[in-house]
């Protein structure tokens, strides 16, 4: 008889990615959303990586230098730094951190798209460019694939999330994390749903099925 | 013809400049008699210190100096063999801490756990608690400074090993290493901190405290001067090692160059650093009563099979995936490691099953979460990018180690804390992705597998156990019972920590030149 989860294993646990990530001035957007597209559309050819990559969601936005995110806040928000494009990318992954950064840099389609935006990123005055761990010295020397720990260190750079933060039901007490991280169901991850849902992979097979998505209401105009 | 042998294997690799490698990295001694020995290095006489690793470079002339990797003349073993590491505060104190920068900055990102030490990253590989650093080094017996140990390490700063035939053989090595350490103001450069002894144990060659046999699995290096046809011949097993060929560079640190794919390896590497490697020492000691009390814990099954399920192997060796039901004394040389988990090798021995569900050698299992093989589901063991299998190349790591303590004798031992365990190291070239990769992701963690449908998820390493009863998922150990229909897991509760940490050092083993070089306490520019 089940009984409710009080224990959960960092192998089992969700943790924020959020990337603030430097990129050369007027860096076409195609480079972000054509990377994107290859790897959605390569992937297709290989083995099903949802639950070896453990990612329940992912979001990236390029913000051209000088502009503010649009619809326009009444406050500062996301901002470029001055003569930068920015790119913003949030992600919720299973387990620990290097071992999600390294499922993805041992893909070559996904290594590829991971390395058009090295190739787009601009550390200049923020960096500097002979540490082998920037940008251009991951570019100049093979690729992510080549230099995974250095890619670690490159993200970790930019990353605002805490890798250590779990999300939770119920923030634990005694804790003094610099944000909270909240989710529905702590512990279930990638791998448990397609495992344990019934007909998980027939739902949601790999690669993903066309779906019509209805239009969402916005709310009333105030 | 093979074509893991270097006749055909690895063409583009470089040669192996054996005499400038110590000889353990890349080949067992197979002594029974070893002495681990560490040293403090006195602050106000780091010239000699300088004098000490002078006097042990094998050109020497001294009567006691480090066992290269070369070959033994006539292929007669010697006397003694002899090695050396320096942590990253020894290296300090003898390079100087602004040559010890350059040679950390050029080396990304070897450097990264050896520069805070084994201390400072011990959370990371499970050494929390009553395992925790503070509590390391006094316990086990073998501390001999009078000063208690620093928490963080950095009072520790010369490893040393001794391998010898006999008790009294390592004894008057041991004295004569002594003799070798310069003294002023009736002070050694180099004070004693820690010995151990590592002696056979009356089970046999070769077994642990636990009753297992051991050092199976070594990895199969290419270029190393045995793994070619004719050697192999006269060993008797050019035909049966199907084991996947691992480059050197994942233990000796090598320039980079390229394979015939792409460039190797991924590291950066100061000259200092070049033909040597790393290594985490280890002090392990080993709950032999625990462990005897959770294999006969479940009424109706037989300790030596949940022994069994633990490791992945029986007590002698044999492993599950080959023979299933029980030992089989007909294997021998390489029949214990001739074996996958999905698709058999071509010399494997017994009725292969495809053991995709562990229901033959658990996913938990010791063996399987340490070197899972051709299970290219477990995480950091994905294919290749060309979609050849990964064989966990890049993870593996060089084991050195032996028994310490006496046998374990539960009538005699009743009520005494006896100090028993494995004392060794662990060797490699990137300490973060090999060493603390196979601790943090496979053996300390559940879940290293995808999919996997064990209750919990494969739990902990059950053979080192849980550190405490916090996690739920930790506390028991699973394992598929193929003899019901259908098959189920068997859940044994009760999983403890068999495997507590007395001592950790990473160290640095310089090759010879670079030995020379610490002699002298300068880094090489070229």
């Amino acid at each position: 008889m089940a009984s409710p989860i009080t224990s959960i294993p960092a192998a089992e646990q969700q943790h924020m990615l959020f990337l603030f990530m430097p990129l050369k001035k007027k860096t076409p957007k195609e480079v972000v959303s054509k990377a994107l597209t290859s790897i959605q559309t390569e992937i297709k050819n290989i083995t099903d990586p949802r639950a070896a990559t453990g990612v329940h969601f992912f979001m990236f936005y390029h913000l051209l230098d000088g502009t503010s995110p649009q619809p326009k806040l009444p406050v500062t928000s996301f901002q470029t730094m001055p003569g930068k494009d920015m790119l913003v990318v949030q992600s919720l992954y299973d387990a620990d951190f290097a071992p999600y950064i390294s499922s993805f840099v041992t893909n070559p389609v996904i290594a590829w798209g991971l390395n058009q935006i090295v190739d787009a990123m601009d550390e200049t005055d923020i960096f500097p460019a002979s540490d082998p761990t920037s940008a251009i010295s991951i570019s100049e020397n093979g690729g992510v694939a080549e230099n995974p720990d250095a890619f670690n260190c490159l993200l970790m750079r930019y990353n605002f999330a805490d890798p250590t933060i779990p999300a939770s039901a119920k923030t634990p007490k005694d804790t003094n994390y610099k944000y909270v991280l909240g989710v529905t169901f702590p512990g279930l991850t990638v791998g448990k749903v397609l495992q344990n849902y019934p007909d998980a992979p027939t739902l949601w097979p790999f690669p993903p099925a066309d779906i019509a998505y209805e239009q969402s209401t916005p709310p009333t105009p105030c | 013809m093979s074509k893991y042998l270097n006749d055909i294997a690895d063409p583009n690799a470089p040669k192996l400049q054996l005499d400038d490698i110590q000889g353990l990295i890349l080949r067992g001694y197979n002594f029974d008699y070893i002495r681990y020995l560490v040293f403090t290095i006195d602050s106000n006489n780091i010239p000699g210190a300088h004098e000490f690793l002078g006097k042990l470079l094998p050109d020497s002339g001294s009567p006691l100096t480090i066992t290269s990797a070369a070959p033994w003349p006539n292929g007669v073993k010697p006397s003694y063999c002899l090695n050396i590491g320096i942590t990253s505060f020894g290296l300090k104190m003898l390079i100087g801490p602004t040559d010890y920068s350059t040679v950390k900055s050029a080396s990304f990102p070897l450097f990264g756990l050896y520069d805070g030490g084994a201390a400072v990253n011990a959370g990371a590989v499970g050494d929390i608690d009553n395992s925790a650093p503070a509590k390391w080094w006094k316990r086990s017996g073998g501390w001999t400074l009078s000063a208690d140990p620093k928490a963080d390490g950095s009072d520790l700063h010369v490893q040393i090993s001794v391998y010898t035939k006999s008790d009294e053989e390592r004894e008057a090595y041991y004295n004569t290493l002594l003799s070798l350490i310069p003294v002023k103001d009736n002070t050694p450069a180099l004070a004693l901190a820690f010995m151990k002894d590592s002696n056979p144990l009356l089970t046999g060659h070769n077994y642990i405290h636990f009753g297992y046999k051991d050092s199976f699995s070594q990895p199969r290096l290419s270029k190393v001067p045995w793994n070619n046809k004719s050697q192999r011949m006269l060993l008797g097993v050019s035909t049966v090692d199907d084991r996947p060929i691992v480059p050197p560079y994942h233990f000796v640190i090598t320039k980079k160059y390229n394979d015939g794919k792409t460039t190797v390896p991924n590291y950066r590497a100061h000259p200092l650093i070049l033909n040597g490697s790393f290594a985490a020492f280890r002090l392990l000691y080993q709950d032999v009563k625990a462990f005897n009390t959770f294999i006969n814990k479940t009424p109706g099954v037989e300790p030596e099979l949940v022994a069994a399920k633990m490791c992945g192997r029986w007590f002698d060796g044999t492993p599950l995936v080959v023979s299933p039901t029980g030992p089989n004394p007909n294997l021998k040389d390489f029949d214990y490691t001739n074996f996958n988990y999905l698709s058999r090798t071509a010399n494997q021995q017994g009725e292969m099953k495809n053991d995709a569900l562990g229901a033959l050698c658990p996913y938990a299992s010791h063996i399987r979460r340490t070197n899972p093989r051709d299970d290219n589901m477990v995480t950091g063991n994905q294919n290749n990018p060309d979609g050849t299998l990964n064989y966990a190349e890049s993870r593996r790591i060089m084991r050195r180690a032996g028994a310490y303590g006496p046998d374990y004798d539960e009538v005699k031992d009743k009520d005494k804390d006896i100090q028993r365990g494995l004392v060794g190291l662990f060797i490699c070239a990137n300490l973060a992705s090999q060493f603390q990769f196979i601790m943090q992701s496979w053996i300390i963690r559940n879940g290293f597998r995808t999919t996997d449908a064990s209750p919990n998820s494969s739990g902990f390493d059950p053979l080192f156990g849980p550190p405490n009863n916090t996690m739920q998922a930790y506390n028991e150990f699973d394992y598929l019972n193929d003899e019901t229909t259908p098959p189920a897991y068997k859940s044994i509760d009760g999983l403890e920590r068999f495997v507590r940490t007395d001592g950790g050092l990473y160290l640095f083993l310089p090759g010879i030149d670079a030995l020379k070089c610490l002699s002298q306490g300068i880094i090489p520019t070229t």
